[in-house]
């Protein structure tokens, strides 16, 4: 009797596991609990040009003429006939913008102790930035699970998963990972890892600059997401 | 017969005098040159058209705008975030429309920076307005930006600020311009601008200001 008791028990205990383990409903207990962005801008200069001769037109007159009138509105009509704006004008305004900020029990629950982080690279260059960031962890629960990615490309032509990271506790990894862009990629994020209690990932981040990107700024969203 | 070739060449020479030489075509070069005031306009509108508003960060579905009492109306007052949370982020929806009208040929830039940083009224401390507020572009309607759009960040101007209080919109004089934040070749443009807030996780609790100051130049 005793035999089947332990039997039977064990044989329950085996079904609830199946359940619990497959059960959408309670699988669901592990919920987002806070979800974080760091803007990453890039800021690229364009790729050095070689200069192949100028198969433009004018004389060198007319070239000596424009470089020494400076940024003076000049119009020519038929070259003889000239508008010169007299005085360089412009025009300002202002717009306030405002808040009332208040005090969030769960600001420091997921953090990163930058905001934002400027890289600065020349087209076709791939630039490395070691800790660029920290992203902090502060919870005491245990088994939370971290995901991260890119929100967007940072332009057409210019893939978001150009960016990758180096997402570390301690000491690097052998290489970094592109990161997964959420928009183009399903709409998932990666795991970035499991832990317990109160934790701080170095990440570092190496960006790619493809050769015919434009100069000026881009931008990104890296997101993390906290899960238990 | 001699005197009569005599009178021949005497006619001909009085004719010869008498009429005039055929008039010289000659080429030549004349420049008008006028001189033509600069015309540069801006008009700046803030919450410009109907669901501007702020929402918090999220993905997927995107709540209604919200957004707070100095925000009453479309086209009016300041783009007002109402209440938020230290350590979250928001966007502000149709937060200016700057219209620029320039007799520029060869097009303007327009700069836009903030005054000071991101100022705290109740205890006088200040946040960096680069890493506080973004500008996203926008569009005159059908706007489906978020708190995850990627966006730029204002700085906060090396230029010399005059005047400027939380009622009083302060000015900018510019000695070196700053990077633009949009260019034209062409005389006019329109553009559209959502905002974005991260307020930082150690933000006091208050009321924070700061004035966005755009200024358009002929290139």
């Amino acid at each position: 009797m005793n035999a089947r008791l332990r039997i039977a028990l064990w044989t329950f205990a085996i079904a609830c596991a199946t359940v619990v383990s497959t059960s959408p409903v309670l699988a669901s207990f592990v919920q987002q609990r806070d979800q974080i962005g760091v803007t990453v801008v890039v800021n690229v200069t364009p790729a050095p040009v070689v200069f192949g001769g100028s198969s433009a037109p004018h004389g060198i007159a007319e070239r000596i003429e424009r470089g020494g009138r400076g940024s003076a509105d000049e119009v020519s009509v038929s070259g003889r006939v000239r508008q010169t704006t007299i005085a360089q004008a412009s025009a300002q305004q202002a717009v306030r913008v405002e808040a009332n900020v208040s005090p969030n029990p769960n600001a420091t629950l997921l953090y990163a102790d930058q905001p934002l982080v400027s890289i600065s690279a020349t087209a076709g260059t791939t630039v490395a930035v070691p800790c660029a960031y920290h992203v902090n962890v502060h919870t005491t629960a245990s088994n939370w699970q971290l995901k991260h990615g890119v929100s967007n490309d940072f332009a057409s032509g210019f893939p978001g998963n150009d960016l990758a990271n180096n997402s570390y506790l301690t000491a690097p990894n052998p290489t970094a990972t592109p990161f997964v862009v959420y928009a183009n990629d399903g709409g998932v994020w990666a795991a970035l890892g499991s832990n317990s209690g109160i934790k701080t990932y170095c990440i570092d981040l190496t960006i790619k600059v493809p050769l015919g990107v434009a100069g000026g700024a881009y931008s990104t969203n890296a997101v993390y997401t906290l899960y238990w | 017969m001699s005197r009569l070739i005599g009178w021949f060449w005497a006619t001909a020479m009085v004719i010869a005098t008498l009429v005039p030489a055929s008039a010289s075509v000659g080429t030549g070069s004349t420049t008008v040159q006028w001189m033509a005031t600069s015309i540069v306009r801006m008009s700046l509108t803030p919450n410009y058209t109907t669901g501007y508003g702020s929402i918090r960060a999220v993905f997927g579905t995107q709540p209604a705008p919200t957004h707070g009492p100095d925000a009453p109306a479309v086209g009016s007052g300041a783009v007002d975030f109402g209440s938020v949370l230290a350590g979250d982020a928001y966007i502000y929806r149709y937060a200016a429309h700057v219209n620029v009208f320039t007799n520029s040929a060869t097009g303007f830039n327009l700069y836009g920076e903030g005054a000071a940083g991101f100022f705290n009224q109740n205890d006088s401390t200040s946040t960096p307005i680069s890493q506080t507020i973004f500008y996203v572009h926008s569009s005159a309607a059908g706007d489906a930006n978020t708190g995850f759009t990627p966006g730029l960040p204002f700085a906060r101007t090396m230029a010399a600020v005059g005047g400027g209080g939380f009622a009083t919109a302060p000015s900018i004089t510019y000695g070196a311009y700053p990077a633009p934040v949009a260019s034209s070749t062409q005389s006019s443009g329109d553009f559209y601008y959502d905002y974005q807030m991260k307020v930082p996780a150690t933000a006091t609790t208050g009321s924070y200001y700061v004035w966005i100051v755009y200024t358009v130049v002929p290139q």
